[in-house]
């Protein structure tokens, strides 16, 4: 059996899911099940000439970086043309990455001319329809190496892949990123890091961590198999949202002293209701360093 | 003849025009047709989120592009005393991320960059255990980097007065490992450091294939070399006719082109080479000396610098994580201060040379925000009679394929040319 031939395509981006997904523990093996039509690190029988100039057979198309309607062409064609134009034939197409998704970072320097593929932000563009049924948005700032090895095994497998609502695997996308995160002790005792590197404290209150609130399953899964930005004290910036990147990234954002963002689907009153109760206590081991070393 | 191409694989595209006379090349102009505008980006926001959105410069020198920008906003708090100090243990951990970046910069330039375009210009099949090789070492070292950066990645673990991490012990102990493993990899396949450092296995065999397609009795280099910043594995300077001279940071300029949109970096008047061959001449590391002598800054000199540095920064990093008390301070920042202005310029040596960073800051927010990448200085087009660095290093090549190995001994970086 032939294998799938899979077309690794990138527009207005900065590399960066090209090389997380380098750092897949099995990236050789997992690429050797496809037939690679082009890849931007690895050497493939394809050049970018011919991608751009031929008509190539192609069953999963991979989209990295953000989208031009008009102005990003090469060898005299629109980049954005093309990702259209494969993504017709292909089986699937997996948009890597938040830029390829929603727009990412890259949208920010031309707001109204720059979006993902099929998503601006959290709104549908007009030629959504047209690719939905064969979309996997995989968004991240960038994308997990897993998320991507995931999709390219159930294809492998034939399995079908269950999608959100913004055609996110629900397998990873159901968590939020606060799932599995060292601190949550002091999420639930609703204590605030006093200072950056330390291992105590939550960052949700002041330090603008948005993990409560971001579908991601980034502290279950761990980045680069061992860690994850909240477990080396760095907010989680929502970078899987469509609303990434948001401004003053280390900051809470509050309304009254209360955070303006509530962790999913909790009422404010649930929210105020528990904190209420859970700041009338006062912890002592809280109150302590997680470890002293005696000097 | 005039011929028109597209470099591909540079983190990137770049388009190129080659002129050619008699079968050689006499001259080669690439160009940027578009920016991605991470400065405009930058601008109006406040000064912290830079350690957020400037990694996304690069994704594959991430970590240099947020340590440059943390440095800029160091610099513009020391300069209106806004009280920091860095603890060593901070120091220790930005500079073992620091080192562990460079050595997957390097690790994947040489097997998926350099060796596969060596093979082309000997017309050998390409083997496809290159790419197995690079992914067990970026996947040690990276994940070795991310014990403390949380993810590599577009990690923003640095805060100003130090790092946002608290590792303990625990997690040192796992990073060491990684480092050893990475370090027997590079034993078993690039050097031979029993004795004397020599190049073995696929070092060798890309020395001998150079031979091989008579690449090393010319010369494809410049006289002319710079290194911006003081670091923890190298020294800046400026180095010219076998001398070394201290730098001046208000000699660097920047200008603009009318064909491209990247910008050109000119050190005073001069176009100079950066990167790990500069980085070694400015140190005068015995063995770089030799070889640029022996070479005469022929190519191999460039490829062995960088190879070789990636092999002295696995030392180092080990030392760094050696050197950690965890019982410091991981960050120390005194003010309180609402809102701060200041101007800041940070300098760091990534992978591929000088990186620098500027920003004005007004009531917390930034109001101008300057970048100059590595590729830029090595990548000036300059005139007819001064030609650039790269440009320079190509006339007289006898093919395109050749052309390219000697643009690539650059590592051009694309995404970072155009931010």
């Amino acid at each position: 059996m032939s294998k799938p031939k899979l077309l690794w395509l990138q527009s207005i981006t900065c590399n960066g899911n090209t090389h997380s997904f380098f750092n897949l523990q099995n990236f050789d093996a997992l690429m050797r099940a496809f037939d690679v039509l082009y890849h931007p690190l690895l050497e493939t029988p394809y050049c970018l000439e011919d991608i751009y100039t031929k008509e190539l057979a192609c069953d999963v198309l991979i989209l990295e970086g953000a989208f031009k309607s008009r102005g990003y062409k090469k060898f005299g064609k629109e980049t954005y043309a093309l990702a259209k134009k494969y993504s017709k034939r292909a089986k699937y197409t997996i948009t890597m990455g938040s830029c390829a998704t929603f727009g990412g970072v890259f949208k920010e320097a031309q707001e109204h001319t720059i979006a993902g593929f099929c998503f601006n932000k959290e709104q549908k563009r007009p030629t959504y329809k047209h690719y939905i049924n064969t979309l996997i948005s995989l968004p991240g700032c960038p994308a997990h190496p897993k998320w991507l090895a995931y999709v390219l095994e159930m294809i492998l497998q034939k399995r079908k892949i269950e999608v959100d609502e913004f055609y996110r695997p629900i397998e990873i996308f159901a968590y939020t990123a606060h799932a599995g995160c060292v601190r949550n002790e002091y999420f639930e005792w609703k204590i605030d890091v006093k200072n950056y590197g330390e291992k105590e404290g939550c960052l949700f209150y002041e330090n603008g961590c948005r993990a409560p609130f971001t579908n991601a399953n980034c502290n279950k899964m761990l980045w680069n198999d061992i860690s994850s930005k909240t477990r080396v004290g760095t907010p989680c910036f929502g970078c899987t949202e469509p609303s990434f990147p948001q401004r003053n990234l280390f900051s809470t954002k509050t309304n009254m002293g209360i955070p303006a963002n509530m962790p999913f689907g909790i009422p404010a009153r649930a929210y105020l209701s528990v904190t209420g109760v859970a700041k009338s206590f006062r912890i002592k081991r809280f109150t302590q360093p997680l470890m002293e070393y005696k000097k | 003849m005039i011929k028109k191409d597209i470099i591909e694989k540079i983190e990137g595209e770049a388009d190129v025009v080659f002129t050619q006379k008699n079968g050689l090349i006499k001259d080669v102009n690439l160009t940027f047709p578009y920016m991605r505008g991470v400065e405009s980006i930058l601008e109006g926001r406040d000064y912290r989120d830079a350690l957020v959105i400037a990694p996304r410069v690069c994704g594959i020198c991430s970590h240099s592009h947020l340590i440059a920008a943390v440095h800029t906003i160091e610099d513009g708090m020391r300069r209106e005393k806004i009280k920091f100090t860095l603890s060593d243990k901070a120091r220790h951990i930005r500079d073992f991320a620091i080192a562990c970046e460079l050595i997957q910069n390097h690790i994947k330039w040489f097997y998926l960059t350099i060796l596969p375009q060596i093979y082309k210009v000997n017309h050998l099949e390409v083997p496809n255990d290159l790419i197995k090789k690079a992914s067990k070492a970026t996947y040690a070292i990276t994940k070795a980097m991310a014990i403390f950066t949380g993810q590599w990645p577009h990690a923003s673990y640095v805060v100003p007065g130090g790092v946002s991490c608290d590792p303990s012990y625990v997690e040192i102990m796992q990073a060491k490992a990684l480092v050893d493993e990475v370090l027997e990899l590079v034993r078993a396949s690039l050097f031979d450091d029993t004795k004397e450092i020599r190049a073995i296995g696929d070092l060798h065999r890309a020395l001998e294939m150079l031979q091989r397609a008579d690449l090393l009795s010319t010369s494809h280099g410049s006289e002319h070399f710079l290194a911006l910043a003081d670091t923890f594995f190298s020294k800046s300077g400026e180095y010219k006719g076998a001398t070394r001279f201290d730098v001046d940071i208000k000699k660097v300029k920047e200008s603009q082109r009318e064909d491209s949109k990247a910008k050109e970096a000119l050190y005073g008047n001069d176009f100079v080479e950066v990167g790990p061959l500069a980085r070694a001449l400015i140190n005068q590391d015995a063995i770089i000396m030799r070889l640029q002598k022996e070479h005469s800054g022929n190519i191999w000199s460039r490829i062995f610098a960088r190879v070789y540095e990636g092999y002295v920064l696995l030392l180092k990093a080990k030392e760094a994580l050696e050197s950690i008390d965890v019982s410091e301070p991981s960050c120390v920042l005194e003010h309180n201060k609402k809102d701060i202005s200041f101007a800041g310029i940070g300098i760091v040596e990534a992978a591929r040379g000088s990186l620098i960073h500027e920003v004005v800051v007004k009531d917390n927010h930034i109001h101008t925000y300057n970048i100059i990448t590595p590729s830029q200085w090595n990548l000036s087009r300059g005139s007819a009679d001064k030609k650039g660095v790269a440009r320079a290093s190509v006339v007289g090549a006898r093919s395109k394929e050749e052309a390219y190995l000697i643009l690539r001994s650059f590592d051009l970086c694309s995404v970072c040319t155009t931010q």
